[in-house]
């Protein structure tokens, strides 16, 4: 990771600039995963009867995205997230989360 | 350093080795037991060898873990690797109202029931990226010490002490009801006794050995109750669809139901019970209206029930039932009113199409947005309602004690992050079944099971209607000795217990599943006493009443409220008064409307002040509290008011979403009182708390004063 093009750059966060930028990289990122969320917490139920019309699998799709799909996204984001904070962290540098056992 | 260290790895070896090993026993345990059903053992024998065999394991590795030291007592000695710990949490979580109830909301209610899957998976979401890394990476174990931690003072750690009292204590209750339903179905002990023989096992683990040991139990218990959960499911997925994946299989029996449903509504035998039920409840409504005239006519009538068949030849087993019915009417005002509440609301259910069930695929489903007025009103109202308690179970999830202090437990902040995901993928493995386990259910009895005569009805439905005939019970209300939909009663409590025997598969599934329920109970009322004798023990007693305590004394003095807690709790759950998902849900929005705004805006906002997050806490807590009392029937009686009617709802939101309105209160007021605060007065937030905010913001110094803390 010499050379780090200005746009990377810029949706990474810039190591050199510490945990300011990191912070802020966090943010969005749980911004915009958030944003995810709440579309889809807010649109399936609201448009459940008009989603039956297509089917999936055999099912209604209003039915399907409240019982399977919706659960799905919602473990994606949770993945998505914590491998991205992962590799913001990484940048930072090293951090003793690590810690020693206790015995 | 993001990966796991070497000490964690190798430790995650011998851990995979372990639960390896223990799956194989668990499976071989009920092959054996299933090799003595075919050789002819009876079934209380296989019930408790069920209930025997596996609160013993439990127990064994309570004890195998106990501890008095203080860091494995409060947080496992924050070394549990992030799949166990998503295991771990998945027990903690999954209640008995999840195993038992879930599906049996969805069988009664179809669609609306998804409500509890959506809220209960979707709060993970706010869980991972609002609260665990960073309760984490603050080194507090329970809620009211970080609250005290990051706003300073007394009052933000009292009111989360109390609320965290108030919410595990409801939930608890209902968890030992329970595990009382579940022991006396297993074994035939009654209700109470049950309850007691359940609530020793759970203090053996959290007795004992505190964090440590119940962690590595409810990894245990969340081994058997999945094994538990998908027999059933793939079995009957097999038997009915072929399909051996259920999600993908049970679309075609959705079919099926949707035009049993119709042939069902207009069936002529269906139409009789129903205009049958609907006199019956004009009957009872009409003795409501004026009580006591009504006991002297039952008595009337009992009694010349009694002298007609006196005079008969042969009918003593009839002379004894009028007897007996004669012996036990109410004798009271009251406990008339009561009986007669209760037939007229049973008629007036039975009287409904489908005997009040609710088409199962179709959303919001007594409404039409193209219908009459009236029909576009209850859609919406339907919908509404549903998102409603979509968010509180959401942000109710997301501000559970007992499952946030779950995430303090992992190795680092990494670990903790990837661990919300293991939880929220091993609780999806039972929410996915549960909708696939309802539709094989309903499709089992409205094909089957409804249009038998009652001469052949299964066995399990004489037995379930004699141990509670509020959970089932049959009438031939018509007279013709075939059983129609509308005659027979399922309470949501015995869908899932009951399955294995509703499809008609072996004895010992049925108890696998009990013992399934069984371990989701323990799980959870585990990790939930150990968090209301943590929140006294230590956020009281150590940190406000008697800051030099040792630590051996306060691990002590921990074990000793677990025990009171529990025989309290066990005490009320004897009771009978739960009704379980009902109450359950109302811890939901009870939690989240006291922790969720002044956690959040803890991490997220430099400028919330005390003053601000208390005020915040204390209104937020007393909007949601206070439309409750202002609308939950039951909860009014507690308390002796008067019933309240549906138009003292706001925009007719349901009292179960009270949540809605206490999360917005509590975060508008943290905001409003900290700005007002902060212009104002020229407030600045002392140097603490700025260096709490800052540490739970900065990767590199993870973990960094968590030794200060023991």
């Amino acid at each position: 990771m010499k050379t780090v093009s200005q746009p990377v750059r810029r949706l990474w966060g810039d190591p050199r600039r510490g945990t300011h930028h990191y912070w802020a990289r966090i943010r969005g990122l749980t911004a915009v995963l958030l944003g995810i969320w709440l579309a889809i917490t807010l649109l399936v139920p609201w448009f459940a009867r008009d989603l039956n019309a297509w089917h999936v699998a055999g099912m209604p799709l209003g039915l399907w995205m409240a019982s399977q799909g919706a659960i799905t996204l919602y473990l994606g984001l949770i993945v998505v997230y914590a491998l991205v904070s992962d590799l913001l962290e990484r940048r930072l540098g090293p951090t003793p989360s690590d810690r020693a056992w206790h015995d | 350093m993001t990966e796991a260290s070497a000490q964690t790895r190798a430790f995650t070896r011998v851990l995979n080795r372990r639960y390896a090993w223990y799956t194989l026993g668990v499976l071989a345990f009920i092959a054996v037991l299933a090799g003595l059903e075919y050789r002819g053992w009876s079934r209380t024998w296989i019930g408790s060898t069920f209930l025997i065999g596996t609160v013993i394991v439990y127990a064994a590795i309570g004890l195998g873990a106990r501890t008095t030291d203080q860091a494995e007592y409060y947080v496992a000695g924050r070394r549990v690797p992030a799949m166990y710990n998503g295991m771990a949490t998945a027990a903690d979580w999954m209640s008995a109202a999840s195993f038992i109830g879930t599906a049996g909301v969805l069988y009664l209610n179809g669609f609306a029931g998804l409500a509890y899957i959506l809220g209960w998976t979707g709060g993970y979401c706010l869980v991972a990226m609002l609260l665990a890394p960073y309760l984490r990476r603050s080194g507090y174990f329970t809620l009211p010490d970080f609250l005290g931690a990051r706003y300073g003072g007394l009052a933000p750690r009292l009111i989360g002490v109390g609320a965290s009292i108030l919410v595990c204590f409801v939930y608890v209750v209902v968890q030992i009801y329970g595990v009382g339903l579940i022991t006396s179905h297993l074994t035939g002990f009654n209700f109470e006794v049950g309850i007691f023989v359940g609530l020793g096992g759970v203090l053996v683990c959290s007795f004992l050995g505190g964090m440590r040991a119940v962690t590595w139990t409810q990894v245990s218990q969340y081994i058997v109750l999945i094994i538990a959960f998908l027999t059933p499911v793939f079995w009957l997925s097999v038997k009915q669809t072929g399909s051996a994946w259920p999600p993908l299989g049970y679309g075609q029996q959705l079919e099926r139901i949707a035009a049993r449903e119709k042939a069902l509504e207009h069936d002529p035998r269906e139409l009789e019970v129903r205009h049958l039920m609907a006199q019956r409840a004009a009957d009872n409504a009409r003795k409501l209206a004026d009580v006591p005239a009504a006991m002297a006519e039952d008595r009337e009538r009992l009694t010349a029930e009694v002298v007609a068949l006196r005079d008969q030849e042969g009918a003593s087993r009839q002379l004894q039932q009028a007897e007996r019915r004669f012996a036990t009417r109410p004798q009271t005002e009251a406990q008339a009113a009561e009986r007669y509440q209760r037939a007229y609301d049973h008629a007036q259910r039975m009287s409904s199409p489908l005997a009040g069930i609710a088409p199962h695929a179709v959303p919001f489903a007594a409404g039409d947005p193209k219908g009459t007025p009236l029909e576009r009103a209850t859609y919406q109202s339907q919908r509404l309602n549903f998102m409603a308690l979509v968010l509180c179970l959401m942000l109710g999830t997301a501000a559970m004690p007992h499952v946030l202090t779950r995430y303090c437990t992992t190795p680092s902040t990494s670990e903790a992050r990837r661990s919300v995901a293991w939880s929220l993928f091993f609780i999806a493995l039972l929410y996915l079944a549960a909708p696939a386990l309802a539709a094989m259910v309903k499709y089992e009895v409205f094909t089957d099971l409804v249009g038998q005569p009652f001469s052949s009805l299964p066995t399990w439905i004489s037995r379930w209607s004699h141990l509670d005939p509020t959970l089932v019970s049959v009438e031939d209300v018509n007279g013709d000795g075939l059983l129609q939909l509308s005659e027979l009663w399922l309470g949501g409590d015995v869908i899932v217990l009951a399955a294995p025997e509703i499809g008609g598969l072996p004895l010992v599934v049925t108890y696998l599943v009990a013992a399934g329920g069984l371990a989701a109970a323990l799980s959870t009322a585990d990790g939930l006493l150990l968090t209301i004798s943590n929140a006294l023990s230590h956020d009281l007693y150590y940190r406000v009443v008697n800051p030099r305590a040792r630590a051996i004394r306060r691990v002590m003095l921990s074990k000793f409220i677990v025990l009171v807690v529990a025989l309290l709790a066990a005490y009320l759950a004897a009771q009978r008064t739960a009704d379980i998902l009902q109450f359950v849900s109302m811890a939901f929005s009870v939690a989240a409307s006291a922790f969720f705004p002044a956690l959040v805006l803890g991490i997220f906002w430099r400028g919330a002040t005390r003053l601000g997050a208390t005020s915040g806490m204390l209104i937020g807590l007393g909007t949601t509290l206070g439309y409750l009392l202002l609308t939950h029937g039951r909860l009014r009686g507690l308390f002796g008011l008067a019933d309240a009617g549906v138009n003292d709802r706001w925009w007719g939101v349901d009292p179960v979403a009270a949540g809605v309105f206490g999360v917005p209160a509590g975060l508008l007021t943290i905001v409003l009182v900290s700005l007002v605060q902060q212009w104002a007065f020229r407030w600045c937030e002392p140097s603490q708390a700025q260096a709490t905010v800052d540490r739970m913001r900065d990767p590199r110094r993870d973990g960094a004063f968590e030794d200060s803390l023991y």
